[in-house]
């Protein structure tokens, strides 16, 4: 934990892979996972005389991006290069917005564990094309190797105000954008194939303090995890310089996961100067109302609209809300689990606590869970009618794991019904109050925790299937007299 | 007379990844310094409330085309006018990370 | 019949009543070639047995009467377009060996109406220059005068045409590199309206003002080149979509009574060769004679349109010969490391001006001078448009010399760039406006051919091609001999 009295400040810079089939400015497979440069043609090359030309999915996914978080949509955007030589650079710039992107001033909402909610703001979001890779550790190490499959694949950048507090904050932000990119199909939200990466600029300053901090920026986050641990060390590393003396520089520092921190990358620094210019080979992108309006139309329930109505319509706090609307699949599975009228606390709680706690054990997706949702709508709705209590429904639950039987199925077959028959309670009471005179004694002599000892008997005798409530019920006032 | 000190040829050669030797740097020193002298010129204009004009069509918008794939893979041929190649890559001096 | 003397329209016509073959007019324009490109080296790439294959094609075509528009006519490609397969080097270094896998738009256009290739001809290095000095494999040789220059950049395209060699060639113009050669030999030169041509497969030097044209030796080869050439592509996104008119079925309709000729005042300048402007003055007075009326229009920032186009070409330039790393394609010339590799492939591949403009190019662009030196010449660049828009209001043509003097002496300018840059003095302002204009042959001094500029508003290309038309039957030039011939 950060020291009390110093204050972190985040901004969060974002690259989003577009999902399309074809490249920023050429008509180039995407395709991921393919043989290296198989997938480029002269304009990813950067070959002489060749010309981009815009490809129309990525200004419709960036507008509605733009309109999902709530931004402005400029009208008139201009590409622009930025120029500087790197071997993945095929063309020696790299075509970007700079001063006119396409989106600004947006703002998305984060929900924190405690429960309470952030606004975090949206600074802009331009359209830019990747690069390509370079390889160091094949053949002769005088050399690397390069592939420019990526090279021209569209980028998103999504740029947040510096406006996050926590590193919890910054986690809670990339999942949320995560999530609302996944909504709108504009990004598969990958962070291990480079699909979605991460950049953080973070500093730190005295509470009370109202300039920031020199800020560093950390790249190579390529898990929310990492983004996570990467900004809590690099707070703690900022906090001891500045309590050492020490000056921070305004640097970018590379995320070292095998050793968990972040480590300068001096040398890369000297004084960028990009150079940006309008590009004269592509006109300013100039957006029609009419085809903003009829994108706004095609934007689905996004996430804080559903949390909403999950909410309001089925009385959830704000923290498991935000959860099940945290992804397409998961609310899918909550609506459908509810089928049939359950309780939708109960069927929260054991979507949220069971079996979210046995996907995340097994590496699994919910898309892959091994009970489907009306199975598990089925369990609910066996606890709801005391046909099993919610001990035995664990049981039944693991073993819906393993095998994916329907809940009755297996409450039928392993006699796991619940005891309601209060004569049959009452009886086993009785048979273990009269081989157990000096216990009834004992309790009726004040001694309360020889109660406990009852109840476990009882359970015992009714191989854990008398109902809860009943057996309470009747054991206290047999024992009283 | 416009000058441009010796250390900013030698910016700009770092920018334009060239090498100069020094009496060429000097000789660009004071062609680039005649140069600005001409072209500074500019300065009298009064362009007040003047757009910059990147291209004669800016007031168009750019043209987009569809998402469709429409290239081939033709690694061999594009790989065959390269400097160097092996296994499927371009081969480079090492980059330092 | 002197086969190499043929127009580009006369060669075409006797190709389709068969009168003669492709093949052989593609061997004497060949052996033309073979004799005197020693001399004049207007041709870097001689292809001569693409140009024989083509040739027996077209020959099939003809013979099947599947003739297209200019099948079987022989061609010469400035060495800035990619042509798949056969060597293309923008005349520079840094290209060596680059056969590119890609064909430029405009060249695929003319192969697709029927085109024979001959050669590529020389130009300056990445068309940065006036002269053709700068180009890689030495200058042009003007073949009026062989000690003199053909103008540049397509300076070898120019004297091809001139010299027979072929009967059009494409060139490109950038501020003034189709209309300068052109005047300087005794040839028609047309650059489009901006956005006509396809800039895609043509190695860029500045995007925003780079445009391909025609060069033939009279004006309806002119108008029939650039039908075939131009065009809308799906490839160039600056690239224009308006239909093509039949260009040279039109050149005869139009009536030059009240032709408005607008003559800027600000283009007779002192420079300006008092035998270049009598010959100017001629040509309005034809005109007149005719029924057309002069107009003195003002185009008050045209002093500034060489400082503007000085720094836009050059930044826009810097950005687009990035791609020359020595990574991919072309030369490397490997050192001790990436940036030591990077350094030596461009300082060994450029030449002088090309490193000397990239250098201005980055200081132009760079923080801290950006908006003095960029955004300014764009907000002129702005007020120069303005200008033309202006006076085409009051006039529908404009007449200008092309140059103000005519071919130089080789050697004579190439020391001092701004002497060269002033050479451009006359075409920079219509380039910076992306307006069509065309030179046209219109007098000699001093033995030598001089050309006017006739400039157009956006698109008028037929228009300016019937009022080039018009002045050529009213000459004696509607093609200059070549003394040498």
């Amino acid at each position: 934990m950060l020291r009390q009295d110093y204050e972190l400040v985040v901004g969060l810079e974002v690259h989003a892979q577009v999902s399309t089939q074809s490249k920023l400015f050429s008509g180039s497979s995407t395709a991921f996972g393919a043989e290296p440069n198989t997938q480029t043609c002269p304009i990813d090359l950067g070959m002489p005389g060749v010309l981009p030309v815009l490809n129309d999915k990525v200004v419709e996914a960036a507008v509605r991006t733009g309109l999902a978080l709530n931004a402005h949509i400029n009208k008139t955007s201009v590409f622009a290069r930025k120029n500087y030589f790197y071997p993945d650079l095929p063309k020696g710039y790299q075509i970007s917005q700079y001063d006119l992107p396409i989106v600004e001033h947006g703002r998305m909402t984060v929900d924190l564990e405690d429960g309470s909610s952030k606004e975090i703001g949206i600074t802009r979001i331009h359209i830019e094309e990747d690069a390509g890779k370079s390889v160091h550790d094949i053949g002769d190490e005088k050399v690397s190797h390069v592939d420019l499959n990526r090279a021209g694949v569209p980028l998103m950048e999504i740029v947040s105000e510096p406006d996050i507090r926590t590193a919890e904050e910054a986690g809670a932000y990339v999942k949320k954008l995560r999530a609302i990119l996944r909504f709108l199909e504009v990004c598969d939200g990958n962070m291990e194939q480079g699909s979605m990466r991460c950049d953080a600029n973070v500093s730190v300053r005295k509470r009370g303090e109202t300039k920031f901090g020199t800020r560093t920026e950390i790249k190579n986050l390529n898990s929310i995890r990492n983004i996570v641990r990467a900004i809590e060390y690099e707070a703690e590393r900022q906090v001891e310089a500045i309590e050492n003396g020490e000056k921070i520089y305004q640097e970018t520092r590379l995320w070292d996961a095998g050793k968990n921190i972040t480590r300068s990358m001096r040398g890369k620094e000297n004084a960028h100067d990009y150079r940006y210019f309008p590009d004269p080979d592509l006109l300013p992108l100039r957006l029609k109302e009419d085809d903003i309006e009829a994108w706004k139309k095609t934007l689905p329930e996004l996430p804080d609209q559903l949390k909403d109505r999950f909410m309001r319509d089925y009385s959830l706090n704000n923290y498991d809300a935000a959860v099940l609307s945290g992804s397409r699949e998961s609310a899918r599975f909550f609506e459908a689990a509810l089928e049939g009228g359950r309780d939708p606390k109960l069927v929260a709680n054991w979507i949220m606590v069971e079996l979210f706690g046995a996907l995340n054990k097994s590496g699994k997706d919910i898309t892959e869970s091994p009970v489907s949702p009306a199975q598990l709508g089925q369990l609910v709705g066996l606890i709801e009618k005391n046909t099993i209590s919610g001990k035995i429904a664990k049981t039944v639950f693991e073993e819906m794991l393993q095998s994916s039987a329907d809940p009755e199925e297996i409450v039928k077959a392993k006699g796991l019904v619940q005891i309601t028959d209060t004569g049959a309670i009452e009886k086993a009471i009785d048979d273990i109050m009269a081989a157990n005179a000096d216990q009834v004694a004992d309790f009726r002599s004040g001694n309360e925790r020889v109660y406990g000892w009852f109840v476990g008997q009882v359970m015992k005798a009714t191989q854990g299937k008398a109902n809860p409530a009943m057996l309470n019920d009747l054991l206290r006032k047999k024992l009283q007299g | 007379m416009s000058t441009i000190d010796i250390d900013l040829v030698a910016r700009l050669a770092d920018l334009s990844r060239l090498e100069f030797s020094e009496a060429e740097k000097k000789t660009l020193q004071g062609e680039i310094g005649r140069i600005l002298d001409f072209i500074s010129v500019l300065e009298e204009v009064n362009t007040d409330g003047v757009s910059p004009m990147s291209s004669t069509m800016s007031a168009e918008t750019t043209r987009a085309r569809e998402d469709v794939v429409t290239e081939e893979d033709k690694r061999d041929a594009y790989l065959k006018i390269a400097p160097a190649s092996e296994m499927g890559f371009y081969v480079v001096p090492r980059v330092v990370e | 019949m002197d086969l190499i003397k043929l127009g580009l329209k006369e060669a075409a016509d006797l190709l389709k009543k068969r009168e003669i073959s492709s093949v052989e007019l593609t061997k004497a324009c060949m052996d033309r070639i073979n004799s005197r490109n020693e001399r004049l080296n207007a041709f870097v790439t001689i292809t001569e047995d693409k140009a024989l294959e083509m040739a027996q094609r077209s020959d099939k075509r003809l013979k099947e009467g599947n003739a297209r528009l200019i099948e079987g006519v022989p061609l010469g490609m400035k060495d800035l377009f990619c042509t798949e397969g056969v060597l293309t080097t923008a005349c520079s270094h840094i290209l060596d060996g680059f056969v590119p896998p890609y064909e430029s738009t405009v060249s695929a256009n003319l192969w697709k109406a029927g085109g024979v290739l001959v050669g590529k001809t020389n130009m300056d290095e990445f068309a940065m220059g006036s002269s053709n000095e700068t180009s890689y494999y030495g200058p042009v040789r003007n073949p009026w005068d062989e000690s003199r220059t053909c103008g540049g950049s397509s300076g070898g395209s120019a004297a091809a045409v001139a010299d027979y060699m072929c009967m059009g060639a494409t060139g490109s113009d950038t501020g003034g590199s189709i209309r300068q050669p052109s005047a300087f030999a005794g040839i028609v030169g047309m650059k489009p309206t901006y956005g006509r041509c396809s800039r895609y497969g043509m190695v860029a030097f500045a995007s925003s003002l780079d445009q391909a044209g025609a060069m033939c030796r009279n004006v309806e080869d002119t108008a029939l080149m650039l039908r075939a050439m131009s065009g809308f592509d799906p490839m160039d996104s600056t690239s224009v979509d308006m239909p093509i008119e039949n260009y040279d079925q039109n050149l005869d309709k139009l009536t030059l009574k009240g032709l408005r000729i607008g003559l800027p005042k600000e283009y007779f300048i002192k420079e300006l060769d008092p035998e270049v402007k009598a010959i100017v003055d001629a040509a309005v007075a034809r005109f007149t004679k005719e029924g057309a009326e002069v107009v003195e229009v003002s185009l008050p920032h045209t002093k500034y349109a060489v400082p503007v186009y000085y720094i836009i070409a050059p930044a826009e330039a810097t950005s687009n010969l990035a791609r020359y790393d020595g990574m991919r394609f072309g030369l490397r010339i490997e050192g001790e490391n990436l940036a030591d590799t990077y350094r030596k492939s461009r300082s060994k591949g450029f030449g002088w001006e090309v490193k000397r403009r990239i250098m201005i190019g980055n200081y132009t662009l760079s923080s801290g001078y950006y908006d003095a030196y960029y955004t300014k010449a764009q907000r002129v660049r702005a007020l120069i448009a303005k200008d033309f828009a202006d006076a085409f209001t009051q006039c529908d043509v404009i007449f200008t010399p092309t140059t103000p003097t005519p071919a130089f002496k080789l050697g004579e300018k190439i020391s001092d760039p701004i002497q060269m840059f002033l050479n451009d003095v006359f075409t920079t302002g219509a380039s910076l406006a992306g307006l069509p204009g065309i030179s046209v042959p219109a007098g000699m001094v001093g033995g030598m051919p001089v050309g006017i500029q006739i400039l157009g508003k956006p698109f008028a290309e037929q228009h300016l091609l019937q009022v080039a038309w018009a002045h050529e039957k009213m000459t004696a030039f509607a093609a200059l001999d070549v003394k040498a011939a």
